[in-house]
Formats: C-alpha cells, structure tokens, sequence
C-alpha cells in the first residue's frame, strides 16, 4: 500500500507536469465548450424535449473517443518504449501496484477535466439565466451525467490502460483504445439494431443487448435513477482490464 | 560457444499457461455474472405489481368540507352513540 501511494503521487506529479496531459485538457474543453454552444443555439431556436446540458452530455462518446486515449496511450507503452518499465518492476512495487497506480492517476486526471466541464453551464445560468428557472444548467442532470462519467469512465479508462499495456507503440496504442471504445460504446446500439424479432436464435440477445446499452445507462443517471446493473458492468469490465493489464506487465517481466 | 542453460526452460510453458488460464477464467466469470446481471428474473420483485399498485393507490378524493367538519361530526356521533 505504502508503494502504491508513493507511485500515485508521482503519477500524478508526472500529470500534472506534462504537456500532453495540458494538450488533452485544452482539447477537451475546446470540444465540449463548442458542443455546448451550439446546444444553447439549438435551444434557443426551437423547443427541444431536452435541455441544453443534457443535449451536451449527449455527446459524451466524442471527448471519450478523442481525449481519453490521449491520456491513457503513454502509461505503459511510452515506458516499455524506453524502458523504463523495466526498471520500475524490479524495485519493490508489485506489478499490481503499478497497474492500479496508473490507472487511479489517469481516471483522476479523466474526472478532473469533466469537473472543469461544468463551468460552462454554471457560467451561462450566470450570464443567461433567469431567478427560479433551472432548465438552462439543469443541476440535476449536470450531476446525474458526471456520476455516469465517472462511474462508466472506470471502465473506460481501464480499457485504455490495457491497450497500452499489450503494446510499445503510444499511437497503436491510441488506436486500439480508440476502436475498444467505440465497440463499447456502440455495442449495445448495434445488437439492438439486429432483427432478434424476426430471428428466433437471436432471442437470447434481448436482455444482453439492453445490459450493454450506454446511452440508456446515461439517460438513467441523468434521470437519477442508480440502477446496479451498470454499476455491476463497469465494475467487474474494470477488475478484468486491471487483472488482464497485470497479467500482461508480469509476463514482460 | 555453447547456448546458454535455461534451467526453468520446461517449467516456463506451464507458467504462461498458467497466465493464459487464469486469463479466460476472468474473462468467463465476468461475462456470466454480466449474463447474470442481465437477465429479467433477477430484477422482477417477488410481490406482484398488481398487489403493490393496489397498496400504493392514493386515496379516493373527498368532497371538500370545511376546516372541523370532520370533529365535529365525530362529536356528534359520539354524543348520539
């Protein structure tokens, strides 16, 4: 426990002084600030079941598909690249502990950059809003999304810290990060999208189908409703990338 | 110059073995108790919907009375009784 934190302190340290992580955060607040402008365009001009926030958290799989692998490529790819992993799991640390290390550091960094995200809406209840009314920057909702953000992005994070584990290449790396997530992502959509009525076989996929969903999962947040079924994907998804990333560092040993 | 001895060389193949199996085992466990998670019987309640429709139906709407009407009417009946 004593090296984990030791690493967690100087993953974050590492962080906070590069400037990829400064390029990523610069990136995804460029993204979400234009998303959310237009959304106020768009509201402004029609009436819209939606508010304007939630119409921005509707594009979450963008900053996830662009920035999180940005923030997850270099952990373990950069270091086997250099060797410097070899280095680091002949001291003391476990190779567990070095796994979970950057993985807390990178998730941290991850929920960070969604907490800055907020100030867009709190600056325009500030400029815009009217006493009383709350659908402008919609507090409910703005919070019931990032709980989904943070919660899914456990495993979405994991994901990224496997794929950079299995590689030395940080924008391989990156790619495989970027399709991982957009299977993820869309998985749910896509097996929804199959004829399972008109194909009996494929009947078994129905529940499956709607487990997998993500756009639900964050319209149920959104909703303030904490289902445990997603809680359950995202945590056990995250215990199998970490264990999987572990397997793979110990066997570069 | 001969080849250098690996003396864990026969052991080595069980290990990653070893890697591999424990590997799909994570992977089995988590798709069934995602399997699991998924299906309708584990988040159906026991009780029927209709029971707890029934219990949890408000109260039939009353004709407005005026603020006592109800004491009153107690006292009434308590004095007749």
């Amino acid at each position: 426990m004593r090296h984990f934190r030791t690493l967690l302190a100087h993953e974050l340290r590492s962080a906070a002084l590069s400037w990829n992580t400064w390029a990523a955060g610069g990136l995804f607040l460029a993204l979400m600030g234009g998303i959310h402008f237009f959304s106020l365009i768009e509201a402004s001009r029609a009436p819209s079941d939606r508010t304007p926030v939630e119409s921005t958290l509707w594009f979450f799989w963008l900053p996830l598909l662009c920035v999180l692998p940005l923030l997850t490529m270099r952990t373990f790819a950069e270091e086997r690249r250099s060797g410097t992993l070899a280095a680091l799991l002949t001291t003391p640390a476990s190779a567990t502990a070095v796994v979970w290390a950057k993985f807390l550091s990178t998730w941290i960094v991850w929920v960070v950059f969604w907490l800055l995200f907020t100030l867009f809406p709190f600056l325009t209840v500030q400029r815009l809003g009217t006493p009383g009314d709350a659908r402008l920057g919609d507090p409910s909702i703005l919070w019931g999304g990032l709980c989904f953000i943070a919660v899914s992005g456990l495993l979405h994070v994991a994901i990224g810290i496997l794929c950079s584990c299995v590689t030395r290449s940080s924008a391989l790396a990156a790619l495989l990060a970027f399709i991982c997530l957009l299977a993820m992502t869309a998985a749910g959509g896509a097996m929804e999208s199959l004829p399972i009525e008109s194909w009996e076989w494929l009947g078994w996929l129905r529940e499956p189908a709607a487990h997998l969903r993500t756009f639900g999962h964050l319209q149920d947040f959104a909703a303030g409703i904490l289902d445990s079924r997603p809680i359950i994907l995202y945590g056990t998804g995250t215990l199998l990338c970490l264990g999987l990333a572990v397997l793979s560092v110990e066997g570069q040993e | 110059m001969a080849p250098i001895r690996d003396d864990f060389g026969s052991v080595r193949p069980i290990r990653r073995l070893n890697r591999l199996t424990q590997a799909l085992l994570a992977i089995a466990l988590a798709v069934v108790v995602n399997f699991l998670a998924s299906l309708p019987e584990f988040r159906l309640r026991t009780t029927s919907l209709q029971t707890d429709a029934t219990r949890l139906r408000p109260n039939p709407p009353r004709p407005s009375e005026p603020p006592g009407a109800a004491a009153q009417s107690a006292l009434v009946a308590i004095k007749a009784g």
